[in-house]
């Protein structure tokens, strides 16, 4: 899997936006490509266990997917907790249900120690031998599973979220509040 | 300088919780110890600044009050409560359980330190601890709905749904004219499947506060899945001419939010009228 | 009736009228001081008499805000606070009900809150006594002050208390008139030397006269007659007042309340909605004639239709 930029900085954007709460969102591809990540859309923040907006949010993002020629290909969530990079139940229960479809999808956590550093803040998870497992040294030449489109990544981004871009993001629970709110490809923030 | 101390005091009357505020009028009160000349206020100003400041992250300037009260009144339980949120801010997560769980064996009704010990146990990850800390603490303060909503979110971590419904019950029944609590009780009904009971609840949301777009998407979903299942036999379910008067008023008023000019993006709209197509 | 001529000695100015009052003063400063000396550790609550009242309350909450939420989530509540309250879960002893109930002397906690009572009580009352009896003995009958304004003659009482005369003007002082103005009036003067929330009220004295030997309300559950209260019998109590109580859910017809919020339905429908439902109620009362409750909605009936009568005759 390589991360185009877009598909970096929403969610790192989105957990630097709300550092008190759980947030979580999905990520997206390209129909005919099979490993270039695109883009990503942010779901919640309030609270990301129950169902029905989430039922929403997903068919919406299908029916969006349907009309850009994209799908959805993996899931990724940050806890409230500083050093928590596990794979919470829920995470692992949506990240399942988009394996059922998707049989590459990957799931992914966010170190929320390493968002501000040029460090990678992603911890990939990859479905194997019936359970989600962490792929190491992800993001090194080790591992050939994920990487960047742009190397540059993880410094443009961590300088931009320090330059205050966090604040332009919003999620589906912001767009519920106010649907001027543009979540599905969130244009201020790219 | 006395303004300063007159929003302060009003500051702590009404509970409000303004660290930026708090920490910009007290500092300079505290820097240039003209906050002895208070009194006794002087100790409470001290400690609203010492929580605010940790709010914020001023550890300088919270260390500095702490130690004040400290020297004013050693050993009291409010003062270590204060020393225990410290530590939880410099990150010394168990040192600072240990004093909570000192102020709790000498004075097991403090509620502060419960409701710390709550909070920290969480921030630990010890999610069943802190349920089970939780439950005992409410036993007893049972109305204090935070502490209730806190469980409620404890418990959908653990995706334990019936406990969590119970726990906003209680929520609502503190709280009744919240339309968020009853949007988040709707949500977990739905989870459970129980859309009849989830329904009303989102109606309930809708008539709180009006074109509430969360709890319009709520009654078009369920009632758009309560008209595919089998009509219920149940005399207090919603009447069929109901269930469709609901589905009906929901996709108009979506309609209507979305199709206003300028409302949405052009993408979002796109997809949730699609998305309003296919319910 | 014209002015009396009549003058006072400037010595009793100095030795009588202020050294009242800095008396009184200096008393009311150092009665603060003990008291927050004898107060100095305040009692520590106890979690379980704290949850034995909280219990009480709980089961009122329910019982007035059991219309939020739904049917079987009140029914739960309901039979679980019913059986609670019956085996004594939330009783601070919950084993202590068959027991016979012991000398409530011997109970610590109760001679505790006594003994405090009682402290707190002579703190207040001794020195005003001294104070009174020290002022009739020496200065009694003396004539303090005129005020510098007319009273009407009802002040008398008031203002020349222990001196029997009845043709002086009213404006004359009296020493103990002047005791008991100082009692009420150095209120603002302790304020400003002690601080807001300083322990030599007056007003508290009053109370504590009237209450003696009442001991404190705070503590454990004491009822008006000192006594602890057998919180077993409330909770019964209690108990039989959640059994009577019946579940109405607000969301019963909130479909209809939106649709008419949004101008889909006319407003009479809901009140369709409630006759149909008191109609239905009386219906399944009227099938039920042995249910008390048959009994009393014939007569509650007639008693609305006679007051309905009453104000087409106005």
């Amino acid at each position: 899997m390589k991360f185009s930029h877009k598909a970096y900085l929403k969610p790192l954007a989105h957990a630097t936006k709300y550092p008190t709460g759980p947030v979580n969102g999905v990520f997206l591809a390209e129909t005919n490509s099979t490993n270039l990540v695109v883009d990503a859309v942010p779901l919640f923040h309030f609270w990301g266990t129950l169902t029905p907006m989430l039922e929403v949010a997903m068919t919406q993002i299908d029916l969006h997917c349907k009309a850009n020629g994209l799908r959805i290909i993996g899931y990724y969530e940050a806890s409230e907790r500083l050093e928590d990079v596990a794979l919470s139940l829920v995470g692992q229960k949506i990240a399942s249900q988009i394996h059922h479809v998707n049989p590459e999808a990957f799931a992914v956590v966010i170190k929320n120690q390493k968002i501000n550093s040029d460090d990678v803040a992603f911890m990939p998870y990859q479905f194997k031998e019936g359970q989600w497992r962490v792929s190491k040294d992800a993001f090194s030449d080790k591992n050939a599973d994920f990487s960047f489109e742009n190397s540059s990544s993880p410094t443009v981004v961590a300088k931009a979220l320090r330059g205050g871009l966090w604040e332009k993001l919003a999620d589906f629970d912001n767009h519920l509040e106010n649907i001027k709110e543009d979540w599905l490809t969130n244009k201020a923030v790219v | 300088m006395v303004n300063a101390a007159k929003v302060l005091q009003d500051l702590r009357a009404s509970a409000e919780r303004k660290p930026d505020v708090v920490v910009r009028l007290g500092k300079p009160l505290i820097d240039s110890g003209a906050v002895l000349k208070l009194d006794a206020d002087a100790w409470l100003v001290y400690e609203q600044v010492a929580i605010a400041a940790l709010d914020i992250g001023d550890d300088g300037l919270a260390l500095k009050c702490i130690q004040a009260l400290e020297t004013k009144f050693p050993g009291s339980a409010r003062v270590r409560r204060l020393q225990g949120m410290q530590l939880e801010a410099v990150g010394k997560l168990t040192e600072a359980g240990q004093i909570y769980k000192a102020i709790l064996e000498e004075d097991e009704t403090n509620v502060l330190a419960s409701k710390r010990q709550v909070m920290l146990l969480r921030a630990m990850g010890l999610p069943s601890e802190a349920i089970a800390a939780l439950v005992k603490y409410l036993d007893i303060n049972y109305t204090d709905f935070e502490g209730w909503l806190q469980l409620a979110d404890l418990y959908l971590e653990e995706l334990m749904y019936p406990q969590a419904a119970f726990c906003m019950e209680e929520v609502l029944m503190l709280q009744p004219q919240n339309h968020i609590f009853h949007l988040k009780y709707a949500e977990i009904l739905y989870t459970q499947d129980n859309f009849q009971l989830a329904l009303k609840q989102f109606c309930r949301v809708v008539e709180l506060c009006r074109d509430h777009v969360r709890g319009l998407y709520g009654m078009k979903m369920c009632a758009s899945r309560l008209l595919k299942a089998a009509p219920s036999k149940d005399a207090t379910a919603t009447s069929q001419e109901d269930l469709e008067a609901m589905d009906l008023l929901a996709t108009e008023r979506l309609i209507a939010l979305y199709g206003a000019p300028g409302a949405a993006a052009e993408s979002s709209k796109v997809a949730a009228t699609k998305w309003i197509e296919t319910q | 009736m014209s002015r009396q001529a009549m003058l006072l000695d400037p010595a009793i100015r100095d030795w009588v009228l202020i050294p009242i009052m800095i008396v009184m003063v200096l008393v009311g400063v150092v009665r603060h001081q003990v008291t927050v000396l004898l107060n100095g550790t305040p009692k520590k609550a106890d979690l379980k008499s704290a949850r034995e009242t909280k219990a009480l309350q709980r089961c009122g909450l329910l019982r007035a805000h059991g219309v939020h939420i739904p049917e079987q989530a009140f029914h739960g509540r309901k039979a679980f606070l019913s059986e609670a309250f019956e085996k004594g879960t939330y009783l601070k002893e919950p084993n202590a009900g068959n027991k016979p109930r012991g000398n409530v002397m011997q109970d610590p906690a109760y001679v505790e809150t006594m003994m405090d009572g009682m402290k707190k009580n002579m703190m207040n009352i001794i020195p005003q006594t001294v104070i009174m009896g020290w002022i009739n003995f020496f200065f009694s009958g003396f004539v303090l002050v005129r005020l510098p304004f007319p009273l009407t003659v009802r002040f008398k009482g008031m203002l020349q208390r222990g001196v029997e005369t009845h043709d002086m003007d009213v404006s004359w002082v009296s020493s103990l008139s002047w005791y008991f103005l100082n009692l009420f009036g150095l209120q603002s003067v302790f304020t400003l030397i002690l601080g807001s929330g300083h322990a030599a009220d007056a007003m508290r004295d009053m109370q504590a006269m009237s209450t003696m030997g009442m001991g404190n309300a705070a503590g454990p559950n004491l009822s008006a007659t000192g006594q602890p209260q057998d919180m077993h019998k409330i909770f019964l109590a209690e108990k039989e007042n959640l059994d009577l109580t019946e579940h109405e859910w607000g969301l019963e017809n909130v479909e209809t309340r939106l649709l008419v919020k949004y101008g889909k339905k006319p407003a009479s429908v809901l009140l369709d909605q409630k006759k149909d439902k008191i109609a239905r109620l009386a219906g399944r009362q009227g099938s039920g004639a042995s249910s008390p409750a048959a009994v009393a909605a014939p007569s509650a009936a007639a008693a609305a239709a006679s007051r309905k009568k009453g104000r087409r005759q106005v």
